[in-house]
């Protein structure tokens, strides 16, 4: 879509308000505001047939401790396969990143992360609503000075199609943060 | 320790003992209060947790 530049008090045609306002790359779909102490976020309603792919941001807000955010999609606990790829902002000379997987998993291990320091998680996923594999990508973002810069992808084996998805944690509760949920215009 | 709390949408409310058993079974590990980023963390040395289900 090329860009073009609208002067004040121009009569705007239809086909420039529908190009320009409607046809985003991303489109908002939902937010939902994380309450206090909680270990799980179920948000409801995030897929559906309007569009395939979809962005999940998580941020501001606050872990009790380092925890990392796990993401599932409906009820479904299994059949998670993802790694994550790591180097240590302490590793100050080149070197080789260190990796870990999760094979047949209950959830996305890395999807994201929190601290004292708030909530990080940005995230791709593919294809959710369909009855299909699912995939997943994202950096997993660690704001506090022990941590790593962190690349997750992965693919939810279960082929079946889900509308909402979970955040979990790897230890303690979150408070406050916002989860915001795009969708990849299709067209 | 008090279970923690479980949100559904805007729904917030403290898990059911069911709910709490499977989170420690998801190999979820309790809180413990910190202050600063160099306390103990599941990202220590830089090493993210392993506790891929």
């Amino acid at each position: 879509m090329a860009v073009k530049t609208f002067t004040d008090n121009t009569s705007l045609g239809a086909s420039d308000i529908n190009t320009y306002l409607n046809n985003g790359g991303l489109v908002y779909i939902k937010s939902q505001t994380i309450g206090t102490a909680v270990s799980s976020v179920t948000v409801s309603d995030a897929f559906s047939a309007t569009y395939d792919n979809y962005k999940i941001t998580i941020d501001g807000g606050t872990a009790s401790t380092s925890t990392d955010l796990r993401l599932t999609f409906g009820a479904s606990v299994t059949g998670y396969y993802s790694g994550l790829v790591f180097v240590a902002y302490s590793q100050a000379t080149v070197g080789n990143a260190s990796g870990v997987g999760a094979a047949n998993a209950a959830f996305f291990p890395y999807a994201g992360n929190g601290s004292s320091n708030g909530l990080f998680m940005n995230v791709d996923v593919m294809r959710p609503f369909a009855a299909a594999v699912t995939g997943f990508c994202g950096g997993d973002i660690v704001a506090t000075t022990s941590g790593s810069v962190a690349f997750t992808s992965g693919y939810h084996s279960v082929a079946a199609s889900y509308s909402s998805f979970v955040i979990g944690l790897s230890a303690g509760t979150i408070t406050g943060g916002t989860i915001t949920v795009y969708g990849y215009r299709k067209a | 320790m008090a279970r923690p709390n479980i949100q559904i949408d805007d729904q917030v409310r403290e898990m059911t003992d069911e709910e709490y058993e499977a989170l420690l079974a998801s190999g979820w590990t309790p809180s413990e209060e910190t202050a600063t980023d160099e306390a103990p963390a599941s990202d220590d040395a830089g090493v993210p947790s392993t506790d891929a289900g």
